[in-house]
């Protein structure tokens, strides 16, 4: 498996456009990282599997439109592309995203033959505008199975038909022990699994104790209008995270319902909406707010922080 | 906010009349009424869904009434030809033979409101010629183009029986701007009333109880052009909405998840960018009548399904099932994909 890395500096950028990354010289600086694992090139055959890993780390403020990520189906004459998966994360408000493409050879070539990937384009969603990473085509040889022309007789045995299915097991002793195996390994795995999930389960659900850190960090580090937004941001995940589904101002009463332990912090958390809602929707924020507002989210952050410890 | 005394302020103050007074009539129906403002002020053409004799046709003859304009209401069978839409022929007393406009083209411009009853009873060629009226609002006959400017088309789907039915093509579904769901009151109270309140007997006077012209038909499209212009979206609010259709094109990536459903395989297609492009239309109207002068996620999530739920076409095993599988799968879209 080899990697090719690019990593787009505005320096480096123009020497790499039109190759390797097709950006507008001002989106560059925003796409952080990108490589692309791929396997051997050389020698498949009918049915082999080509697995291509893609990793992309875009600044704070991009996104990766998930849309553009390829869909499975046929994509040339030798190719199909059975498996598209994407996972993303934020890490200091940076988006990760790693796209893993499985592709199978589909057609037997008559001699060694040169194919492709095709060329991969991601959207990249920026606040003022969008534009495309292209994640460039990879070459392969797709080679025969049998020499050509006719085969000398004696020489290579004949092609074999395919396996028939195996019998499905009708020993009903074999049956019955193995699901006692199963039953047995599965109450084991229970008891065993309950403690560890009872203390890892614990620390994934202090949402805000996480969103709280990650304010914190952002304050720590040089100021900018950026972090403010982000700990509104922060702020949302956690009430999105805590709620288990999606919450919006008009989904606030619901959430004291669901979690009346927030129900002290109903005023607080109300204008936080209020206010992110202005922000994000309305008019944006307005630089009394954007001043004293980072100060605000962070104490309100806290506050759910220790009302979460509390449960 | 909408800035009040300007005149488009004033025009929300008839809308919300026209609202109050249409709910006064349909009583239990204050979301169906809404949407169907919306859909109005949004110039947009309606799929209606609702058992019979819930006050379909009670609603958009008030609805008729409320704008002016004139009502017209064709019952989808068979045999229903496109020409019988256009024209009709009899013989007169004196034994000549006459052509005249049918229900489409009998009121010239003036046409507002348009019922077609049971629209999957007609055959395909009446589907397409309703495709063209409501996607140019104008239709060919006589040798000669017809303008119908304020055609607003309203349509009603049989859901029980399947015997000599046609579906409707997607190219069609996909021109109604929303399909608006007309259910029964479950407020046994209110089903009292209905039953018993001699006010509800007579539908003729009923709507006569709705003020004539609130909202005038003609300037409508003009309204409706304006208030479009005047309701912002954030870019926010845009990625939100983007993100909610492409769900619904590619649920697995987003982790939408349907009990008894596998959502990789669930659907065949999802909202169309016309779909898309209407989905923010009817957000920014419900926004203009809630006093907003900018697109909040509240005003998504209250079009989301009306919008969209009718231009998701599902994998055939599914479709059997949609009536219990889309209003979840809606659902749960609008519970995961997230904002900010």
């Amino acid at each position: 498996m080899s990697v090719t890395t690019w990593r787009i500096r505005p320096g480096l950028a123009a020497a790499l456009t039109g190759w390797l990354v097709t950006v507008s010289p001002p989106a560059h600086a925003a796409v952080e990282h990108l490589s692309v694992k791929t396997p051997r090139p050389y020698g498949y055959v009918i049915g082999d599997v080509i697995e291509h890993e893609v990793s992309l780390v875009l600044d704070p403020g991009f996104e990766l439109d998930r849309a553009s990520v390829p869909e499975p189906g046929r994509v040339t004459r030798w190719l199909s592309l059975n498996e598209a998966s994407h996972e993303g994360e934020r890490r200091n408000g940076a988006s990760r995203h790693t796209i893993r493409l499985r592709f199978q050879v589909v057609n037997a070539a008559q001699s060694v033959t040169p194919a492709g990937t095709p060329p991969l384009s991601l959207r990249i969603v920026g606040p003022e505008n969008d534009f495309p990473v292209i994640v460039p085509a990879w070459a392969f040889t797709i080679s025969p199975m049998l020499p050509p022309g006719e085969r000398p007789a004696g020489q290579l045995p004949d092609l074999r038909p395919a396996l028939p299915p195996g019998p499905i097991p009708t020993d009903m002793r074999l049956v019955r022990a193995t699901a006692l195996g199963a039953l047995a390994l599965g109450l084991a795995a229970l008891v065993g699994g309950r403690y560890v999930a009872e203390r890892t389960g614990r620390r994934a659900r202090r949402h805000f104790d996480r969103a709280y850190r990650r304010i914190q960090n952002r304050m720590r580090g040089p100021a900018s209008s950026g972090a403010y937004l982000d700990a509104l941001i922060e702020m949302h995940t956690a009430f999105n995270a805590t709620a288990g589904h999606a919450v919006f101002e008009h989904d606030l009463p619901r959430f004291f319902v669901e979690h009346p332990r927030f129900e002290p912090l109903r005023a607080p958390i109300a204008a936080l909406f209020t206010e992110s809602g202005t922000v994000f929707y309305g008019d944006g924020p307005t630089p009394a707010a954007r001043d004293g507002g980072l100060n605000r989210v962070r104490d309100l952050c806290r506050a759910c922080r220790d009302v979460e410890r509390s449960a | 906010m909408i800035e009040p005394g300007t005149e488009i302020d004033a025009w929300r103050d008839r809308a919300l009349r026209l609202d109050a007074s249409a709910n006064r009539i349909m009583v239990g129906q204050q979301r169906a009424v809404r949407l169907l403002l919306i859909a109005t002020l949004a110039r947009g053409h309606v799929l209606l869904e609702g058992d019979v004799g819930v006050g379909k046709t009670t609603l958009l003859q008030t609805l008729a009434r409320g704008i002016g304009g004139a009502f017209e209401r064709i019952e989808g069978t068979v045999d229903l030809m496109p020409s019988d839409l256009l024209y009709y022929t009899f013989v007169t007393r004196e034994g000549q033979p006459r052509v005249e406009a049918g229900p489409l083209l009998k009121h010239g411009p003036d046409l507002s409101v348009f019922f077609f009853n049971e629209i999957n009873r007609a055959r395909p060629q009446v589907h397409s010629l309703m495709l063209r009226a409501m996607a140019e609002r104008s239709v060919s006959a006589f040798n000669a183009e017809h303008s119908l400017p304020h055609l607003q088309v309203f349509a009603d789907r049989n859901r029980v029986e399947r015997e000599e039915t046609f579906e409707i093509p997607a190219a069609v579904r996909d021109r109604f701007f929303m399909e608006i769901t007309i259910e029964m009151p479950d407020d046994p109270a209110l089903l009292r009333e209905l039953m018993v309140d001699t006010r509800y007997h007579d539908v003729g006077a009923l709507i006569d109880e709705m003020a004539p012209s609130t909202v005038p038909f003609r300037e409508l499209n003009e309204v409706s052009a304006r208030i479009q212009a005047s309701v912002r979206t954030s870019e926010t609010l845009q990625r939100y909405a983007l993100d909610l259709c492409t769900a619904t094109r590619n649920p697995a990536a987003f982790g939408i998840e349907v009990e008894g459903v596998d959502t990789a395989r669930l659907v065949q297609a999802g909202a169309s960018p016309r779909g898309m492009s209407m989905l923010l239309q009817a957000a920014r109207v419900a926004a203009w009548l809630a006093g907003r002068a900018e697109v909040v996620p509240e005003d998504i999530h209250a079009v989301f399904e009306p919008a969209i739920a009718h231009r998701i076409f599902l994998s055939p095993m599914y479709e059997i099932r949609r009536s219990e599988i889309v209003g979840p799968f809606v659902a749960t879209i609008l519970a995961t994909v997230t904002s900010p």
